[in-house]
């Protein structure tokens, strides 16, 4: 990359803004989709608002394509570095800039770890509702950028149902404020179509979101059951029933024995084949009425053994177990590809065991631990990225698990965006028209599409639209 | 007009076609029955050039800021039924012209609850409330519209017919335009069929009112039987200065939640009468429909409430008429039954008090002398402009005129 492009961004950001060295340059060549990889040409890390914007401005000169990047956490190569481009980082915009208990909000920098600003609001009494199992590295801006769900989602709903107010820089180094917490926007809802636009519409540098009451009762349950199939077929009931829970997660028998094989060991049965972990909460009587209703349910379809969390720590191992299952997975095998898609609630077990099969017949070994009660599946493939034919199965098994979801009415993704790794399936959902919509508005946005090219919306389907800077292609493996 | 007419009546018949007034002008309305119809109406706007705006049955019509002039309306109340109620997986998806009245029953029978609990819910079509961007009486317990619609197919103004967003409770592929076309108010899109997420259809609903001299007694009950842990669906104190004020509390839920409620707003508020079934519904829906005719409609923050009121209180004193008022403390909006002439110093002083402010019912000079956009920063009403000319380049639909549009 021409030096100047460095020297002015070190004019705006100072040097411990900006990463030149290649070693350190390498720990930014991918996400968490491990096997895409590319090193970024530099890496930027500005401090706030003002610089983003400053730094985006003189970059438009040079007409690079940007990525922006939060902890990196992401599954899908969304913050895949794109050959000749810059990566701008949010790992120094970091501030809790406001906590308002009287009006339910925070306002904060867009790299705020998602856990940080939860205990940022538990001396007010509040919290903030979604909280992915990487809660404890990922970034407010990467949870905006990919509109993230988590197990709570399934009672408060994902991202953008918690976002009332954004700041983001465009690729021109436009400030947009829209910071002023709102549930209704004036005029055109901006800050709801940039949630989920997986870093393509510009950078978020500050986030306003909704807080809420810590609910003063929480109970979580613990059932057994020796096969998946009544562990999907129960919470199908639970769905149809309405009964209203927090959460309902799924773990199977592989992820239950890496969990208990690891440092997060939870207490998780290992006779089991699934377990279902559920949480309810509210006030005493309601929570008390929902477990009335939720007993029969699980003892119809098998469940041996339904556990309560007695005491605070244990209802956390529970949960740390869960949260923690794709890094204990790394016993298994040294890579790990989690699937995700999302299908009718009620073809939970057909689906479930669709994608098992899908896996076992290439000779892979699959886990699953998924946020059921949403019907968001997680099939997470074990691996390694150094053996390329079983590289090739996993992929191979990914694209089929996509198509299988979507025939049955189902989704490509839940939670973890697009990105690189789907973007195939994008034209097997989506018409041509439908796709040149979405390309129309990325373009009110970024007319030249430098903002993470190459990721979400499939290159040809905007291609009537003027000539975009086009980015190398990554390397693979 | 007569020559608009006679070709909308060539091209889909002269029994399809009707008028409309729209801002206080009449406009030849166009009644599409099928997806092929809008798309038709469509094409030949744009071989004619003419501007078009979509309408449902006009219950929310005169809200908000005056549209530009449209050549005619494409009306899509004929197009309604449902296309996927999924019981048990809790969503529903309907064409653009069904009432919300009409699918709240279809929800009803399969043991959900629709929301939003719009006013006039018996005309009020689901294309029209989304494209308002208008929640309701229950918004309270379960959140903005915004947030329950999964996924919408629209015409865009090219005749293209394009989905966003789906059928499922969770979804993150692709952009989220469906978040653009909902509260777009016609300026982006036809909007044709919508998909919405659904409730627990509560097992009782109860409704308990009290009168208080003063507004301070009542929002100070209000806002003690919203720090409990009751879960309303509606807290509303309605009245006016220096007369009664009533509280209105809705309760839904299981039976035996909702007597334990009951009795921590018994705890809360003293006495109360009590409607139940029927009568609760009435009551809400009486609360709600006569609401929706306010004049004035603002939100604000909770902390904001207090000040905003005090606003309003001004500008009353210097009335001989002190305008009703309904306020919903917690989600801090209220509306005001304001005459005409105040209408808008109350606009302006509701502003100043940081509340989002909408007019409704009132003259179209009125509502066009004020514009709802006017503090928003400029580079985010330009995005606004290039969104809107993004989708509808040659600005086929005569949107707003604060919508983005320069
Ligand atoms: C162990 C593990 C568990 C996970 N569990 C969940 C889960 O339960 N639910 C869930 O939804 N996801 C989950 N994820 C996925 C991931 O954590 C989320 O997608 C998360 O939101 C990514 O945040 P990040 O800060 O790491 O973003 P990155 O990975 O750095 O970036 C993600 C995307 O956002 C863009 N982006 C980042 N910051 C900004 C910004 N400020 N402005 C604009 N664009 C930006 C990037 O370009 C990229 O496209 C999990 C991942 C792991 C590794």
């Amino acid at each position: 990359m021409e030096p100047k492009i460095a020297d002015g961004l070190r004019a705006i950001v100072g040097d411990r803004g900006l990463t030149t060295n290649a070693t350190r340059r390498a720990t930014y060549e991918s996400d968490g989709l491990a096997h895409v990889r590319q090193v970024p040409d530099l890496v930027l890390m500005p401090r706030d608002t003002r610089e983003t914007a400053a730094a985006l401005r003189f970059l438009k000169e040079w007409n690079v394509p940007i990525v922006p990047r939060g902890a990196g956490t992401g599954l899908s190569g969304g913050a895949t570095p794109v050959a000749g481009g810059v990566l701008i980082s949010t790992a120094r915009m970091r501030d809790v800039i406001e906590v308002d208990s009287v009006n339910r909000f925070a306002r904060v920098q867009a790299g705020v770890v998602n856990v940080d600003l939860t205990h940022a609001c538990a001396d007010h009494g509040l919290f903030y509702a979604p909280d992915p199992s990487s809660q404890k590295a990922c970034t407010i801006g990467g949870n905006v950028a990919e509109n993230s769900g988590g197990p709570h989602c399934f009672k408060y709903g994902s991202t953008t149902q918690h976002v009332l107010g954004l700041v983001f820089v465009t690729i021109d180094g436009e400030i947009i404020d829209l910071a002023e917490p709102c549930v209704d926007p004036l005029g055109l809802d901006l800050v709801g179509v940039f949630v989920g636009s997986e870093g393509l519409l510009g950078i978020a540098t500050e986030v306003t979101v909704r807080l809420l009451p810590v609910p003063p009762v929480v109970e979580t349950l613990l059932a057994i059951f020796d096969d998946l199939d009544s562990a999907c077929d129960s919470v199908t009931d639970m769905i149809a029933a309405r009964l209203e829970m927090s959460a309902i997660e799924i773990l199977d028998k592989h992820t239950i024995d890496a969990i208990e094989a690891s440092v997060l060991a939870a207490g998780y049965p290992q006779n089991a084949q699934a377990v279902l972990l559920l949480e309810c909460e509210g006030s005493d009587v309601e929570v008390a009425a929902a477990l009335r209703d939720i007993e029969p349910i699980l003892a119809r379809h098998g469940a041996y053994d339904i556990r309560r969390a007695r005491a605070a720590d244990e209802r956390a191992r529970l949960w740390a177990g869960r949260k923690g299952a794709y890094g204990a997975m790394g016993r298994i095998a040294p890579d790990l590809y989690v699937t995700d898609a999302v299908v009718p609630r009620t073809r939970l077990r057909e689906l479930v065991r669709a994608t098992t099969d899908i896996c076992e017949k290439r000779g892979l070994k699959v886990a699953n631990v998924f946020h059921a009660g949403d019907g968001n599946l997680h099939p997470n493939i074990c691996y390694d990225r150094r053996d390329k034919d079983e590289l090739a199965r996993v992929l191979d098994a990914g694209d089929e698990i996509m198509r299988v979801c979507l025939a049955a009415g189902g989704s490509l993704t839940g939670e973890h965006g697009v990105g690189l790794e789907k973007i195939e399936g994008m034209e097997w959902l989506f018409s041509h028209d439908d796709l040149a919509a979405m390309c129309r508005v990325r373009e009110a946005f970024d007319p030249k599409r430098r903002m993470n090219p190459g990721k979400l919306l499939p290159m040809r389907a905007c291609m009537e639209t003027r000539s975009a800077v086009r980015p190398n292609e990554p390397r693979n493996g | 007009m007569g020559e608009t007419r006679d070709v909308l009546e060539s091209e889909i018949g002269a029994r399809a076609v009707g008028t409309a007034v729209i801002d206080e002008r009449e406009v030849p309305v166009a009644f599409a029955n099928s997806e092929a119809d809008v798309v038709r109406l469509l094409t030949l706007a744009a071989s004619r050039n003419w501007r078009v705006t979509p309408i449902g049955s006009g219950t929310k019509i005169d809200r908000g800021v005056p549209r530009e002039k449209p050549r005619f309306a494409i009306s899509l109340r004929g197009y309604s039924g449902v296309t996927a109620y999924e019981r048990g997986d809790g969503t529903l998806t309907a064409r653009a012209g069904s009432t919300m009245a009409a699918l709240a029953q279809v929800a009803r029978s399969g043991g959900n609850h629709l929301t939003p609990d719009v006013a006039r819910a018996a005309h009020a079509t689901l294309g029209g409330t989304i494209a308002s961007g208008i929640s309701g009486i229950d918004r309270l317990r379960y959140g903005p519209l915004r947030n329950h619609v999964l996924g919408l197919r629209v015409a865009l103004g090219d005749g293209s017919v394009v989905k966003s967003g789906g059928k499922l409770v969770k979804n993150v592929t692709g952009f989220d335009l469906h978040r653009l076309y909902t509260g777009s108010r016609g300026s982006l899109c036809v909007i044709l069929e919508a998909s919405l997420r659904l409730f627990n259809l509560p097992e009782r609903e109860i409704a308990l009112q009290t009168v208080f001299f003063g507004r301070a007694a009542a929002l100070a009950s209000a806002r003690v039987v919203l720090a409990s842990q009751v879960k309303p669906t509606c807290v509303a104190i309605t009245g006016a200065l220096d007369s009664a004020w009533t509280l209105s509390i809705a309760l839904a839920g299981r039976a035996d939640v909702l007597v334990w409620e009951e009795g921590l707003v018994r705890d809360a508020i003293g006495t109360f009468d009590r409607f139940e079934g029927e009568l609760a519904r009435a009551k809400i829906e009486e609360l709600r429909d006569r609401e929706a005719e306010a004049s004035v409609h603002a939100a604000c923050l909770p902390g904001g409430l207090e000040s905003a009121l005090a606003r309003v209180d001004e500008i009353s004193a210097h009335d001989d008429h002190a305008p009703h008022m309904f306020i919903h403390p917690g989600i801090a909006s209220l509306a005001v039954e304001a005459t005409e002439p105040t209408l808008p110093a109350h606009a302006a002083a509701l502003t100043a008090a940081r509340a989002r402010v909408e007019l409704a019912h009132a003259s179209v000079s009125t509502r066009g002398a004020f514009d709802p956009l006017a503090g928003v920063a400029p580079p985010v009403r330009r995005l606004m402009t290039d969104v809107t000319r993004a989708l509808d380049p040659v600005r086929r639909f005569a949107g707003p005129r604060a919508m983005g549009a320069v």
